[in-house]
């Protein structure tokens, strides 16, 4: 907890240092007071070593970098979109699996959270093939599939990484009709309930491929915006066209997300050079 | 607006940065391709099989004797006729004949047909002609000659390419002067067979033309002036005769009438001037008495013997025999005048018996007369003029006896070619017809006898060889070299394949990609920059998944290298063989 404590400190003079600024930008929540520092008492805390951060490419576990920075981006340009609408509630998908969802999720939401005003709230979604817990290097765990089949109460499903006011919702066990699952009016009140909890908070949705199920169509009503994930090199301009315009009608997609830039070109001295 | 601008942007501005990173991108295929290509064109450019080409270079040389002086009868140009030996050489039989002498292509004759085989052998032979720039004696311009020719032979082995290309260029020699000295002896033998039947045709036309001169006796058109002439002459020398004729008449007249003027004899006178009777007057004085005084007188009356004896003496001198027709005169006349007295006297008065007794006598003095052969009256004018006038009256008349003649025939001969003239119209067109005829044969036949001697002089142009004629001036070598392949410049060309192989490849590759691949292409789908472009962060695993891989694959390659070796060693051939087959294929020793 020391470590927590003392990027908490730091989170505070950064923001001390950035208040200006940043209450300037945030015209629709002109109110943006500190939050009281949560102290996950019924949240279940997981203190996941540096190492498997880094295994798992997550940015919590590196310093500046292009890396680093690239999610840096990526959060300023949702943070400037989101809070001009008033939105906190995003899915994130791709056409295709194995393009980089979770991956991005999790950044995305590490990232997020670095700003110590926000606090994040990521739910693996993926109820065909959920996979956060492993980013965290997690055994199976009971998850969402849980909450809404079997009634556990969502206190005891929430983790806390062990960054900032990252909490995650893990998936649970795979669910044969997931669509089915996400659109139950449990889980939509549950995304009502989630919405208007917390102020500042985000939460993010991983949620399957866009092409390949219907769960992101029949989902994307109760989402606020959509990020579309493309893997370079992988994701086909065709998929890209067709998933735009498959959820054009349900849900304003926030935007895009190139991922894995420069895979295709990496030698192992390249990647030597990285590590 | 502005996406509509950058997109064009981004187009214009590919630059080697991009490219760079397309090959980045796509090193392996393009590595793939390339080496594919690399080994394909190596293998290739070690394991075509070489072609020896053998050559023979053939000069075609002017004929010798100058063109002026005698003309070859062969006039065709010298690249079409060796096209035209090039056709004889290369006909089925004598190429097959080639094929079986040399064995050649033993392993295609057992599977293909005979057909095939010499497609492939002609297509092994090249003949190739070489042309020199020259400038038209006659016309002054410049032109192409061809002045020689090569024909080559390609083959797996030096040898059989040196002994083909020998045998080819033997049979190519051979062909030509075959072909050549053939046209010659046929231009002559024509030439000869034309007069042959142009001379019988003038035999023939000579042998009606003499048949028709004969009939024509004369009266041929040429003979016209000549007969004319001749006419003229001899109507000329008829005048004259009948002139000379007319002057003889004239002076045969006069001399007769001077002849009649004049006595034969000239009286000789005797003293007493009475006239002497020469013997032949005493003779017929004596006849004419002794008819009279053998009729009074008994034959053996010694006055008739007298008599007798007188006149016989007198004929012997004179060769008068007695005259029969004086004594029948007297027989005649005694007869009347017994007629004459037995009127009157009766039948047995004896002057009657007197006169029977005369003619008695008479009569049988005429048979002894008859009896003997009749002499001429031997009458011998002696005057001198007399004899003078009737020689000269003599040869008047012999003379114009002469010209009587010759003017008969004179007028005969006249007469004749005044016929022929009139006939020489009638005759004159078919003569002329025969006649020409005889004269554009004989015309024709002589130009073909002096054509023959010309086509006689070129032939024997052609038997000694000194016409144009082909030598060999570099004679089908063994060649030490391969022909083909230039395996240098095949493995220089799979250089270049493998290196446009490999872009091709990448090209293909990056067309076919429809990936995503820059920021652009995102913007062109959804009109909007990503919101983050996320680089790649490799993990360990990763690094160490890279690492195997790359080991993995250059193991994979060196042991399909060491494969591919073994395995040529141990079925194909022993690798230091191939190696040192290898160096000497490209020419390192």
């Amino acid at each position: 907890m020391e470590w927590f404590q003392a990027a908490l400190d730091r989170y505070k003079q950064q923001h001390q240092s950035q208040n200006r600024p940043s209450s300037r930008s945030a015209r629709s929540q002109p109110m943006r007071a500190v939050p009281a520092t949560i102290v996950y008492t019924r949240t279940r805390s997981v203190q996941v070593p540096e190492s498997v951060l880094r295994e798992q490419r997550i940015l919590a576990g590196f310093d500046a970098g292009p890396f680093v920075d690239a999610f840096k981006i990526l959060r300023t340009q949702i943070l400037h979109r989101v809070r001009e609408k008033g939105w906190n509630v995003i899915g994130v998908t791709s056409p295709g699996a194995g393009e980089g969802k979770t991956f991005t999720a999790v950044n995305l939401a590490a990232s997020l959270v670095m700003d110590v005003t926000q606090s994040v709230l990521l739910v693996d979604a993926n109820l065909r093939h959920p996979t956060v817990h492993e980013m965290f290097d997690l055994k199976s765990c009971r998850g969402l599939a849980d909450y809404l089949l079997d009634d556990v109460p969502i206190e005891q499903l929430l983790i806390n990484p062990g960054i900032g006011r990252f909490v995650f919702l893990p998936g649970g066990h795979a669910v044969s009709h997931s669509a089915e699952a996400l659109t139950s009016p449990k889980m939509i009140a549950l995304v009502e309930e989630f919405k208007h909890r917390y102020q500042s908070r985000m939460i993010l949705f991983d949620l399957p491929p866009l092409l390949e199920a219907s769960d992101v169509l029949a989902f994307a009503p109760y989402l606020d915006a959509l990020l579309l994930v493309v893997q370079e090199g992988r994701t086909k301009v065709e998929d890209v066209e067709r998933s735009l315009a498959l959820v054009k009608q349900a849900v304003p997609v926030l935007g895009t997300v190139v991922n894995k830039i420069g895979y295709s070109t990496a030698t192992p001295d390249g990647m030597k050079k990285i590590l | 607006m502005a996406d509509h601008r950058r997109p064009q942007e981004s187009e214009s501005t590919v630059n080697l940065r991009d490219y760079l990173t397309v090959f980045q991108r796509r090193k392996t295929v393009i590595f793939f391709a390339a080496s594919v290509l690399l080994c394909l064109s190596v293998t290739a450019a070690v394991l075509w099989p070489a072609t020896y080409k053998s050559t023979a270079t053939i000069l075609i040389e002017e004929q010798e004797v100058p063109a002026e002086l005698v003309h070859s009868t062969i006039t065709s140009f010298a690249d079409q006729r060796i096209e035209m030996i090039k056709q004889q050489v290369m006909s089925r039989s004598s190429l097959w004949k080639v094929v079986e002498q040399y064995d050649l292509y033993s392993g295609m004759r057992r599977n293909s047909t005979t057909e095939d085989v010499i497609k492939r052998f002609i297509k092994d032979i090249e003949v190739e002609v070489i042309s020199a720039d020259v400038i038209d004696k006659r016309t002054q311009h410049a032109t192409k000659a061809t002045i020689a020719f090569t024909v080559s032979y390609n083959s797996g082995m030096p040898e059989t390419a040196q002994r083909v290309a020998n045998e080819l260029t033997t049979l190519f020699l051979g062909e030509n002067l075959k072909s050549r000295e053939r046209q010659a002896q046929e231009t002559t033998t024509f030439l000869k067979q034309e007069a042959e039947n142009l001379g019988q045709h003038i035999e023939e036309i000579e042998a009606k033309l003499a048949k028709f001169k004969q009939r024509a006796n004369g009266a041929l058109p040429e003979l016209m002036p000549l007969n004319l002439q001749l006419m003229n002459q001899a109507d000329r020398e008829l005048m004259d005769l009948d002139q000379q004729i007319r002057s003889l008449e004239e002076r045969k007249t006069y001399l007769e009438g001077e002849l009649a003027t004049i006595k034969p004899n000239t009286p000789i006178m005797s003293v007493t001037g009475e006239r002497i009777l020469d013997s032949l007057e005493r003779l017929r004085a004596l006849r004419a008495e002794y008819a009279g005084n053998a009729a009074t007188f008994s034959p053996d009356h010694p006055d008739i013997i007298k008599m007798k004896q007188e006149i016989a003496a007198l004929e012997r001198e004179t060769g008068m025999k007695p005259e029969s027709e004086e004594i029948a005169k007297q027989v005649i006349d005694a007869r009347a005048g017994l007629a004459t007295l037995t009127d009157r006297l009766g039948q047995d008065h004896p002057d009657v018996l007197q006169a029977k007794r005369t003619i008695a006598g008479l009569e049988r003095e005429l048979r002894r007369i008859g009896s003997t052969a009749t002499s001429k009256l031997l009458q011998r004018p002696e005057n001198p003029a007399y004899i003078n006038i009737q020689a000269q009256l003599n040869s008047a008349v012999s003379s114009l006896e002469a010209l009587k003649t010759s003017r008969m025939s004179v007028k005969k001969r006249l007469q004749d070619y005044a016929k022929r003239i009139e006939r020489t119209p009638e005759i004159e067109p078919d003569y002329l017809v025969l006649t020409r005829d005889r004269d554009t044969s004989a015309q024709k036949y002589q130009d073909i006898r002096s054509r023959l001697l010309e086509a006689k002089v070129s032939e024997g142009l052609e038997v000694q060889r000194k016409g144009e004629r082909f030598s060999l001036i570099d004679p089908p070598g063994l060649p030490e070299s391969p022909e083909k392949p230039n395996r240098k410049a095949i493995v220089l060309l799979g250089c270049i394949l493998a290196l446009a192989g490999g872009v091709g490849a990448a090209a293909l590759a990056e067309h076919l990609d429809h990936s995503i691949r820059t920021p652009e292409q995102l913007l062109r789908v959804t009109q909007a920059f990503p919101l983050a472009v996320i680089p790649y962060m490799p993990n360990r695993a990763d690094l160490a998944c890279a690492l195997r891989r790359r080991s993995r694959m250059r193991l994979g390659g060196l042991g399909a290298i060491a494969l591919l070796l073994l395995l040529c060693h141990l079925f194909w051939t022993p690798l230091d063989v191939v190696w040192y087959a290898t160096l000497r294929r490209f020419g390192i020793e």
